[in-house]
């Protein structure tokens, strides 16, 4: 309990955590917004006389695709903040003082998994307020359909928060694992946004589906959220995993980091 | 609380830091663990706190290992390298941090805090602490449980004269309460008024380890030897167990009297160029024991 206490002090007397956050708020404002205004700029303008049939989807599915456009890329903010509370301990070297309280070390990781719960959570939180906010603002204010009555969306909006809470815990795992913080956080963001959107484009110049792909932690994450862009990009959508399914593959891969991390960083001499 | 250090050796790939060490350290009294850098100081009151596990041998606290203590903030308070702080937290963020593992409030923390000096930085960020700041930060860490060992690594680094003065009489009115109180620095001189017993090591090894008045009664006797074939006066010097430092031409000898070296360098049949005693300072000891220490190996 002492050392749960000690992490969340730890937390709340550095910025990152809310830095992060607000980061989370702004570019979700900033991406939902633009492109419910886009969308009605488009309609007032019809189909600007192309004469193409451009693939939109209409209704509560549109407003569910613009409150996704920063759900399905924020997700890195929870996980950078769970890997900070683990790479800025051996960065700054207060891994010392930490191990000094708590010379069990499996227990210090245990408790950097729990505290990173609450804050994990609140980014997806004020991702969904944002979200509602700007995206659902610019949506009533152009007179287009907000869904905010409609189950589905919130049902959308719990399962945002409950895949943000999770990659906290990926990130906490990834932090462990790879002990430099850069090295986490270039890593992060070099698959995630990277490589990982490179892999999931190959099914459109194959024309094959592979079945790995699904497994993939962006693919999981739409999986959780059960709106992705890429669905709405993809001709043909390919499979994607069942919710409880893609809750159990994140958490995986958070357990599968943390364990990874236990037996490398938290095991080795700290000097 | 007695520390007790085991036949400890810790390696790092080829490199012996620390070479089948044992000592003690007896509670009531401070004892200066003193050696040149690199000498494995660091190492060894890391391996005594379980940060690094060691090749072989371990560190006791009356028996028990550091891992094996409950709350063991509260029984050893221990400052390492004065870098350990996130330079975004405030001073008192940074106890607050460490107070749940010994039970302590936030009046606790103030308390040490301005015990150390460190009221009015209270709401700083590390970041801007100065070394000696952050040594006394860290120093206020270690006083938060209240502990019946201190291990300090150092503790004099940054401080001013008045600083060190300061510190010297705490750690005595920490021994004097039955503490048992371990200091080390590469400087004799540094420590020489706040210790009682000393320890020296070199390149991982124990050299010397008594009393700070043994030591003492060792000083004063020194001869300086200029020899005609330095080699041959050194081998002299290691098979006859003698300690000396190279000076100049010459050598400083420790140990046996002018007396003797004259006559073990007549009967050897090596040449003389001079030969004169003379009072040595207790650093000169000191120097002298690493030196040999250092050059045999
Ligand atoms: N993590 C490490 N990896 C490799 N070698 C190390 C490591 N830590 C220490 N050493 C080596 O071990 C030896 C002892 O180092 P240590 O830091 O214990 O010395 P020290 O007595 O504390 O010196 P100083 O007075 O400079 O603080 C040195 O040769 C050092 O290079
Ligand atoms: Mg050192």
């Amino acid at each position: 309990m002492s050392t749960l206490i000690s992490e969340f002090r730890k937390i709340i007397s550095t910025k990152f955590w809310w830095v992060l956050t607000l980061i989370v708020a702004g570019y979700v404002a900033m991406t939902d917004s633009i492109l419910a205004f886009a969308a009605s700029m488009a309609e007032t303008m019809g189909d600007m006389g192309t004469g193409q049939e451009v693939m939109m989807p209409q209704g509560e599915e549109f407003a569910l695709f613009v409150y996704s456009s920063g759900a399905s890329l924020c997700y890195v903010f929870p996980a950078i903040l769970g890997a900070l509370i683990v790479n800025s301990e051996f960065r700054y070297q207060t891994i010392t003082p930490t191990f000094l309280a708590q010379p069990r070390r499996g227990r210090v990781l245990i408790a950097k998994l729990i505290v990173a719960l609450p804050f994990a959570a609140l980014t997806g939180v004020v991702l969904v307020a944002t979200s509602i906010a700007a995206g659902g603002g610019v949506l009533a204010l152009t007179d287009q359909i907000t869904g905010l009555e409609e189950p589905k969306v919130w049902e959308f909006f719990l399962r945002v928060v409950a895949a943000m809470t999770i990659w906290g815990l990926v990130g906490v795992g990834l932090g462990a694992l790879i002990k430099n913080q850069i090295a986490a956080i270039v890593g992060l963001l070099g698959f995630t946004q990277f490589l990982e959107p490179i892999l999931r484009l190959i099914p459109l110049f194959t024309g094959e589906d592979y079945q790995f792909l699904q497994y993939l932690p962006g693919a999981v994450n739409d999986a959780i959220s059960g709106v992705s862009m890429y669905s709405v990009m993809m001709p043909s959508p390919s499979e994607t995993l069942s919710l409880p399914i893609a809750l159990a593959v994140l958490a995986g891969y958070a357990l599968a980091f943390t364990i990874g991390g236990y037996f490398t960083t938290f095991r080795r001499d700290i000097s | 609380m007695r520390v007790e250090i085991n036949h400890l050796t810790k390696r790092f790939g080829s490199v012996k830091a620390v070479d089948d060490l044992s000592f003690t350290v007896e509670p009531g009294k401070v004892t200066g663990f003193l050696g040149p850098n690199g000498a494995g100081k660091t190492t060894t009151l890391r391996a005594a706190l379980d940060l690094i596990k060691p090749t072989a041998g371990n560190v006791t606290f009356d028996g028990k290992r550091y891992r094996e203590i409950g709350k063991p903030m509260k029984q050893i308070g221990a400052a390492l390298e004065a870098s350990s702080f996130h330079p975004g937290r405030k001073a008192i963020d940074h106890l607050r941090m460490l107070a749940p593992a010994v039970g302590a409030k936030q009046a606790q923390c103030l308390k040490v805090l301005e015990f150390v000096g460190l009221a009015d930085a209270a709401k700083k960020p590390v970041g801007q602490f100065s070394l000696g700041m952050r040594g006394r930060l860290g120093l206020a860490a270690t006083l938060l449980g209240e502990p019946k060992v201190l291990l300090l690594d150092e503790p004099n680094n940054g401080l001013d004269p008045e600083g060190i003065a300061w510190m010297r009489s705490l750690l005595r009115e920490m021994a004097s309460k039955g503490c048992a109180v371990l200091i080390s620095s590469h400087m004799l001189s540094e420590v020489q008024l706040a210790v009682d017993d000393v320890v020296i090591i070199a390149k991982g090894k124990l050299v010397h380890a008594s009393p700070l008045s043994e030591l003492a009664d060792m000083a004063g006797e020194q001869t300086f030897v200029v020899p005609a074939y330095g080699e041959g006066f050194e081998t002299l010097c290691r098979t006859r167990g003698w300690n000396f430092h190279r000076r100049g031409y010459g050598f400083e000898v420790v140990g046996p009297s002018a007396q003797e070296i004259g006559h073990v360098c007549y009967v050897e049949y090596l040449e003389l160029h001079q030969l004169s005693s003379q009072s040595q300072t207790l650093e000169s000891v000191f120097f002298a024991m690493t030196e040999n220490q250092e050059a045999a190996s």
